[in-house]
């Protein structure tokens, strides 16, 4: 059988490539100086205490080296990055109240759309602040809280002050010590004892302005017993400058609660992502991480659970598709800090058109996680010699009453796959899609339904024989 | 004599800072050989050389990506060098044995094997103890005496040699061993290798798959007890087209041991038609013990299939269970279970006397260490 190239087409990014006036209410001066922190600090009308910690994260950041491993970040100057636009309007909770602009923005990404049809709430972001926020009646009554971030700052103090920032210090790396400097905009959850949230919530993130960073911050906090499901997606038209986004995500899982964290990241090939996720999970809690990477030049993510509770459990499950100037750097750690605690990866790469594709990872069963259980799966196509991809896991096990495994395979598609499936009636093409299809599919399948409607355009698959 | 404190690269891609996997530090004391004493049986056939090698190393170091540029020199100016040449054609069942015993309290060998195009042959070397104490005057500062061994193997086209390297040294001495090879076209070399003592043992192996249709093997079986603190490096790199390599490695931990192991199989472009397969597996017999392990798959090659595989348990209780309600101690039914989950790389040596040498070092261990409920 004549080997014939597979071909995958691009992500399909002429949807997210539109751009708007570089208009705004406000902007800083680029690079990052105590005047600028304190200037976003006072446009915020934030507590002493904020920009207290604000200053201190600028301290570590001056001090704190880039990493010495993973993709390069050569491109990324912080003399050059504006680290806050604040769009005209202000937040609002009526779609007809958005400047026009930013809601056509919105309209031609199906937000409001998703929010009329299934979804219990949204957040959209339009670069460094949320301008729109929304949230179903009947969850109000339950007592759900779902905000932006500096609502949160201001009426929940008292929760905000005791665990902002405390899953992801600013000494943890250099990004955070940014995050913790600069941090704008994103979403405050609550959802107290007992309460199940039936739809999902939504928080959407749009960088328009060109040179521009965003560093929103989301805080969840899901209570004994209860369970929610939050989406998040992102995008940017891309500039020929580089746009910078190092959010941080810090999610309270508590006794017996559940919480599913669905990402799909779609920014433009211009955008260094480089984002901290982190999980604390009590006794007898579930995280669940949905991670779908796409878009970006270079990504560094790892969705990190910290297993603190006997009996608590983390999944992930996630699949990236690095194509031609892309270096995307992803994969999880999770720490077994307690007993009988569970873990599962299932990760799943596509590396084509000289696209770079590394899986990293890292699991610690400490020693008092007896009884702890550990297994990974991670599977990586390469569609051409021009691409790579690597695999970096890293067990470190401390006690003997653990169960770990893991496994890892890289590969092309199978000629014996598809000859089989020819004989069973499917033309080269038919089976060569079926198989790839096959092996997105059990990511695609954990994808939320109304995302996924969206989230399947983007990759349009597309075989066809041609040679070389 | 001056010591040379070095960093040794020890991941092909680093990773988080904060596991402490990139790197090693390394120390080398060169030029105290003048004691050391290395033999050779070698069946007849082979050349045995001490002092200068019969063939000088051309082309490429496949050691250098296991030691930094100075750690190389030092072993250049004062190892001991020896040589064995397999000739072209050679085919024997016997494996040369050869034995080193540093004389002093630090020595460095240098052994260079040349297998010539064609021919089949197994060499096991085995690293004793010193028989001497060290010198007066020595005192605790200067840390437990490091052997060091450089190998370096030239498998020729469609050549076959087993390589095994093997020590179970007591807890007062440790060693480093580097060992590179590079086989040619339908050459094949596998290295088996025996990690039972040594306070503090660091082995990195990097084998070059040339030529086309080229095979690579590691083996290995390692021991961790008492405070023992092992380090492994071992990569198999696929440059030839239509390559195949295996890793495989079962390790038994015991008291508060401490052990990294690190295997990467690397496809380079090029390498089409090359297969490579890792697979570690560990039996922890100690809470007390640490178990890191990374396996590294490295691709740049569309045209190739890798796979790696890892896992890390103790002993199933029903099946101790079982032995134990057949008459058996507890002591024995561990041992039994260790030996069995190691056997398939001790099968492997060539060499019997090494093979039961082996069975019997892990049964002691598991015997003096016990198993901790």
């Amino acid at each position: 059988m004549e080997k014939r190239k597979t071909q995958i087409d691009d992500i399909d990014r002429e949807r997210f490539d539109f751009r708007d006036a570089d208009t705004n209410n406000f902007k800083t001066g680029r690079g990052l100086t105590p005047d600028i922190i304190t200037e976003i600090s006072v446009k915020k009308n934030e507590p002493v205490w904020m920009l207290q910690r604000r200053l201190k994260a600028l301290d570590i950041y001056n001090r704190t080296p880039l990493p010495a491993w993973g993709p390069p970040l050569d491109e990324l100057n912080m003399d050059d990055i504006v680290t806050y636009v604040r769009p005209d309007g202000g937040m609002k909770s009526d779609w007809n109240e958005v400047p026009e602009y930013i809601k056509n923005t919105f309209e031609r990404l199906g937000i409001p759309q998703a929010e009329r049809q299934s979804l219990a709430g949204v957040g959209a972001q339009y670069d460094s602040e949320v301008v729109y926020h929304n949230m179903r009646e009947e969850l109000l009554r339950q007592g759900v809280v779902y905000t932006d971030m500096e609502t949160a700052v201001r009426d929940y103090g008292d929760i905000v002050r005791r665990l902002f920032m405390k899953l992801v210090p600013p000494t943890d790396h250099k990004f955070a010590a940014l995050h913790g400097a600069v941090w704008s905009g994103g979403s405050f959850v609550y959802v107290p004892e007992g309460v199940k949230v039936e739809y999902p919530l939504q928080s959407y993130f749009r960088l328009n302005a060109p040179g521009a960073g965003q560093f929103e911050h989301t805080l969840i906090v899901v209570e004994k017993n209860a369970s929610v499901h939050f989406i998040e997606g992102c995008s940017a038209p891309k500039y020929n400058v580089v746009n910078l986004h190092a959010g941080c995500v810090e999610l309270y899982v508590r006794e017996g609660a559940t919480l599913r964290y669905s990402t799909i990241e779609n920014w433009s090939k211009n955008m260094m992502n480089l984002n901290t996720k982190r999980a604390l999970v009590e006794k007898n809690g579930a995280i669940e991480w949905i991670s779908g990477t796409f878009g970006s030049h270079t990504t560094m993510l790892y969705p990190t659970s910290i297993l603190k509770g006997e009996g608590a459990r983390s999944t992930f499950t996630g699949i990236s598709l690095a194509a031609a100037g892309q270096n995307l750097d992803t994969g999880t750690k999770v720490v077994h800090a307690a007993p009988r605690t569970t873990s599962t990866i299932s990760s799943r790469s596509i590396a084509k058109d000289g696209g770079i594709s590394v899986y990293r990872s890292a699991v610690d069963i400490l020693p008092g996680a007896v009884d702890a259980k550990s297994s990974a799966v991670c599977e990586s196509l390469m569609l051409d010699r021009q691409s790579r991809t690597d695999t970096i896991p890293a067990l470190d096990i401390r006690t003997d009453r653990a169960d770990v495994g893991h496994e890892a395979r890289i590969g092309r598609i199978s000629d014996g796959a598809v000859f089989y499936l020819m004989t069973r009636g499917l033309t080269e093409e038919q089976a060569k899609a079926m198989i790839v299809r096959g092996f997105a599919e059990p990511i695609a399948k954990e994808l939320p339904l109304e995302y996924a409607v969206e989230m399947n355009r983007l990759i349009s698959l597309e075989l066809e024989g041609t040679n070389g | 004599m001056p010591k040379l404190e070095m960093t040794l690269p020890r991941m092909p891609v680093r990773t988080w800072e904060r596991l402490g996997i990139n790197d090693t530090d390394a120390v080398i004391e060169t030029g105290r050989n003048a004691a050391s004493v290395a033999t050779a049986d070698a069946p007849a056939g082979m050349i045995w050389r001490a002092g200068e090698a019969p063939f000088a190393w051309t082309g490429e170091d496949p050691c250098a990506a296991l030691l930094p540029p100075e750690g190389g020199a030092a072993l250049d100016g004062g190892a001991a060098r020896y040589a064995l040449d397999i000739p072209a054609g050679f085919a024997g069942e016997t494996p040369a044995v050869v034995t080193l015993r540093p004389g002093e309290r630090s020595a460095a060998f240098d052994l260079l094997v040349r297998a010539g195009k064609g021919s089949r042959a197994a060499v096991a070397v085995r690293l004793l103890p010193p028989e001497e104490k060290a010198p007066a005057g020595d005192s605790a500062e200067q840390g437990v005496p490091r052997h060091w061994l450089r190998v370096r193997a030239d498998v020729g086209a469609s050549a076959s040699l087993t390589l095994v390297l093997a020590q179970s040294l007591p807890d007062s001495v440790s060693h480093t061993a580097a060992a590179g090879a590079v086989v040619g076209e339908d050459g094949e070399l596998k290295v088996v290798l025996a990690e039972l003592g040594g306070a503090a043992p660091q082995t990195g192996v990097n084998l070059v798959l040339a030529g086309e249709r080229a095979r690579g093997a590691v083996d290995a079986v390692y021991l961790g007890e008492g405070e023992r603190s092992l380090d492994f490096a071992l990569r198999i790199e696929h440059r030839g087209r239509k390559t195949l390599s295996a890793i495989r490695a079962r390790g038994v931990l015991l008291g508060n041991a401490r052990k990294i192991f690190r295997d990467t199989l690397d496809f380079l472009p090029g390498s089409s038609g090359s297969k490579g397969r890792e697979d570690e597996r560990v039996l922890m017999l100690s809470p007390a013990a640490r178990n890191i392990s990374v396996p590294v798959l490295l691709c740049g090659e569309d045209d190739m299939e890798g796979e790696h595989a890892a896992s890390s348990g103790r002993p199933d209780e029903k099946t101790l269970f079982y032995l134990m309600s057949r008459g058996l101690s507890e002591t024995r039914a561990v041992q039994l279970l260790a030996q069995a989950a190691v056997a398939e790389v001790v099968e492997s040596i060539p060499d019997g006397e090494l093979r039961q040498s082996v069975r019997e070092r892990l049964d002691a261990a598991i015997r003096e260490g016990g198993r901790t409920a």
